[in-house]
């Protein structure tokens, strides 16, 4: 598959080492060329500089032709744009946009995006692991 | 009229101040803390400090009896979403976007944000016009900018001057709707001569642009 990353942050680097280490085609968007440190030991990553909210550089990145995109720069406004862009005009089969503000989902439901918020995660994951510390625990606040 | 204008930055201020002069009701929405306590001062009673680009932050300005909104954020994603949210879930009729790219202006109509203004295009515009030898000008996209509404300078070196409408052999789905001649309107019909100093008026598809002033200026210009 041929995915293509926009913003390569911590997320967006992470993200493209594990595609590119999978197997898949994989090319990163940023506007910042400081960022692509992050992946400069993967040859097989290509690089596109420029930023995400421009037509031109994402067909430069290959929308036209990718199987899917993830928009995840750090500006949520920005990934919704961008997954629009890749939805409505290069018709991309599979758009993901990554949300950190977990209010957002009515308004990702209504445009129809599919989006991961990590901040919902990360609450669930931490709730997750408090709440089998008390199940543990159990027995103890059970005796109060 | 209601107004709700998203972003406090200086764009955002003179147009609140403007707007107000001008006896419009307006609601001015900022997100950032700092920016909301310098407008305080001057603005107080109708600044909203929320996130203009949700819709909470929108209910909040009431955005249900707005008839315009327009964002002026210095961020073109967030005029996008701020515009999309407002018509979507406020069902304001006309919004108006800020873009900074004016490759965003497209955008704006593909993503029903409403329309984008470009202060880079309109300057950019303004320049190329001086440069432009042939005064050609689009004045409004039409069929989300398949057409075009188009004025025309004739000058002193137009081959058409002294012509009739009839015979200029105009490009398909041309009509030339007015000219402006003598601080006048006139209507024309088949027979009316273009003259030096007419600016036309005229309806083309976008596409014949180029055909058009060929036409109009001569294949040298």
């Amino acid at each position: 598959m041929f995915i293509i990353v926009v913003g390569c942050g911590r997320l967006g680097s992470s993200l493209a080492r594990s595609l590119s280490e999978a197997g898949h085609r994989v090319t990163v968007v940023d506007w910042n060329p400081q960022r692509f440190e992050r992946i400069a030991d993967l040859g097989d990553v290509a690089q596109v500089l420029g930023t995400g909210i421009d037509v031109d550089v994402l067909r430069q990145a290959g929308a036209e032709e990718c199987d899917a995109l993830v928009a995840v720069t750090d500006h949520d406004n920005a990934n919704i744009m961008i997954a629009q862009t890749a939805e409505q005009i290069f018709k991309v089969g599979h758009v993901v946009a990554r949300v950190n503000e977990p209010r957002t989902g009515p308004l990702l439901k209504t445009f129809g995006i599919e989006a991961v918020c990590p901040t919902q995660l990360a609450a669930d994951a931490l709730f997750e692991t408090l709440q089998s510390g008390w199940k543990a625990e159990a027995p103890r606040t059970g005796e109060r | 009229m209601y107004v709700i204008v998203v972003g406090g930055g200086k764009v955002g201020y003179y147009l609140t101040k403007t707007l107000l002069a001008e006896g419009h009701e307006v609601a001015i929405v900022e997100r950032d803390e700092k920016v909301c306590r310098k407008l305080e001062l001057d603005l107080g009673e109708i600044l909203v400090h929320a996130d203009g680009s949700t819709p909470a932050g929108l209910e909040l300005a009431g955005a249900a009896r707005a008839q315009v909104l327009t964002a002026v954020t210095g961020q073109d994603e967030t005029n996008l979403v701020t515009c999309q949210v407002a018509r979507t879930f406020f069902n304001v009729q006309r919004t108006i976007g800020r873009v900074n790219n004016p490759k965003n202006e497209a955008l704006f109509r593909v993503l029903n944000a409403g329309t984008a203004v470009s202060s880079t295009q309109i300057i950019t515009d303004l320049i190329q016009r001086e440069v432009d030898t042939r005064h050609i000008q689009k004045l409004l996209p039409l069929a989300a900018g398949k057409v075009n509404l188009f004025e025309i300078d004739l000058m002193a070196t137009s081959p058409m001057l002294g012509k009739a409408v009839a015979d200029l052999r105009l490009p398909p789905s041309t009509l030339l709707v007015a000219i402006l001649r003598a601080g006048g309107v006139i209507v024309p019909d088949g027979r009316t001569q273009l003259l030096k100093g007419d600016r036309v008026i005229a309806v083309a598809q976008s596409e014949r642009e180029e055909e058009l002033a060929r036409l109009l200026f001569g294949a040298e210009a």
